[in-house]
């Protein structure tokens, strides 16, 4: 059990960013399930004779490539996009949340990793001074412009932003969803 | 602690926690459109109870759980009661019938408890239908697990904020014990038990199960 709050602050931190960090590496996982809602759509098209056969040869391929593990899931979004391009002119009612879905599980990914980065910024400038800081107005921008700076979409820095006065948010060129 | 110290220490957790709110907003957002894709290819009662489940177990939210409460105190006095019965003198085949049970509390009793045995059935009856959920349904325990840690995060940093402001040390083990005493999943458990307490996990822990169950 831990005695000394200094130690634990530090041991908490660690312990946050560690768990954030599992959630952020669990939610790829969804990348690769919603492959498989994806598969399992193409599939019962198949059942209903909508689709071709390459496509169903595409999604047998790149399904046994997850199954092996083989697949990264930079590979497995392409895929994901290469048949949603076959099939979004006929079945855009299916395709456009699968596309929504990932876009959500990449945003979210990121949120996770940026809390962690944030989390340990505070643990920099507060947590191994502890209690000694003496905060003016300066260094709390000067700490909301480090936050800002590990935030990598524009709703993340508006919270800063909305927080500290006198933080500025920059818009970026990367700010666009990708995929 | 200097007023300005304070200040940054709240104004950090305001911002945690409306980037966390933000971040599970994003993955209900991914694991609604993942739901709504699935109506494509489940059977449409499959559908609805899937729907079902999905908004009593996360949307029930504070309203399960006060209900869950209510709930154990409702069975709580009905034991009670049957006790003080018993000790009446009345025999064992009266007691149910002069036990007095408010009938909503008995049919939120039983909606709980159907509430998963429902989705058990659903998926051991549908040929076909487990493979077909389980992606849907890892999802929502990826959902589940993510609203759990960062609780726990969120709550382990207002106790930390206090430990700063008033430099009460000696709560520290009972914040420890509170902050155990939330974890409902083994693998968040495991790293508390490693990082925070430097221990090895007691094999005793008692899993949030609702999804292994299915």
């Amino acid at each position: 059990m831990p005695v000394d709050p200094k130690r634990f602050i530090s041991q908490f931190i660690e312990f946050s960013k560690k768990s954030m960090e599992w959630c952020s590496k669990e939610s790829e996982q969804e990348v690769t399930l919603i492959h498989k809602v994806l598969t399992n759509i193409i599939y019962d098209a198949k059942r209903r004779s909508f689709l071709p056969e390459e496509t169903i040869k595409a999604v047998q391929s790149i399904e046994n490539q997850i199954e092996k593990g083989e697949v990264k899931n930079e590979d497995a979004r392409a895929s994901i996009k290469q048949l949603l391009d076959q099939l979004q002119r006929e079945y855009k009612e299916f395709t456009d949340p699968i596309i929504m879905a990932l876009q959500f599980q990449d945003r979210f990914r990121q949120n996770l990793e940026n809390i962690g980065k944030m989390l340990e910024i505070w643990h920099q400038t507060r947590g191994q001074t502890y209690g000694a800081y003496y905060t003016t107005k300066e260094k709390l921008v000067i700490f909301g412009e480090q936050l800002a700076a590990s935030a990598t979409s524009p709703e993340e820095r508006e919270v800063v932003g909305k927080h500290i006065e006198g933080v500025k948010i920059e818009k970026r060129s990367t700010d666009a969803i990708m995929f | 602690m200097n007023e300005g110290d304070q200040n940054l220490d709240e104004t950090f957790l305001n911002i945690l926690l409306e980037l966390q709110a933000q971040a599970i907003r994003n993955a209900e957002q991914s694991v609604h459109n993942v739901l709504e894709v699935s109506s494509e290819f489940i059977s449409k009662s499959a559908y609805k109870d899937l729907m079902e489940f999905y908004k009593l177990y996360f949307h029930g939210g504070k309203e399960i759980e006060e209900k869950s409460n209510e709930i154990n105190k409702g069975v709580d006095k009905i034991i009670e009661q049957a006790q003080t019965l018993s000790d009446e003198g009345i025999d064992a085949s009266e007691i149910a019938s002069n036990i007095i049970e408010d009938q909503n509390k008995a049919l939120e009793r039983t909606n709980l408890a159907f509430l998963q045995k429902k989705m058990e059935s659903l998926i051991s009856l549908e040929e076909g239908l487990k493979d077909r959920l389980t992606p849907i349904l890892s999802a929502m325990k990826f959902e589940d697990h993510t609203k759990k840690r960062t609780a726990t995060i969120g709550l382990g940093f207002r106790m930390i904020i206090k430990i700063l402001a008033d430099s009460y040390h000696e709560r520290l083990p009972s914040i420890v014990d509170e902050m155990k005493s939330k974890l409902s999943f083994k693998e968040e458990r495991d790293l508390f038990y490693n990082v925070i307490l430097e221990e090895v996990p007691s094999q005793e822990f008692k899993e949030n199960s609702i999804w292994d169950n299915l």
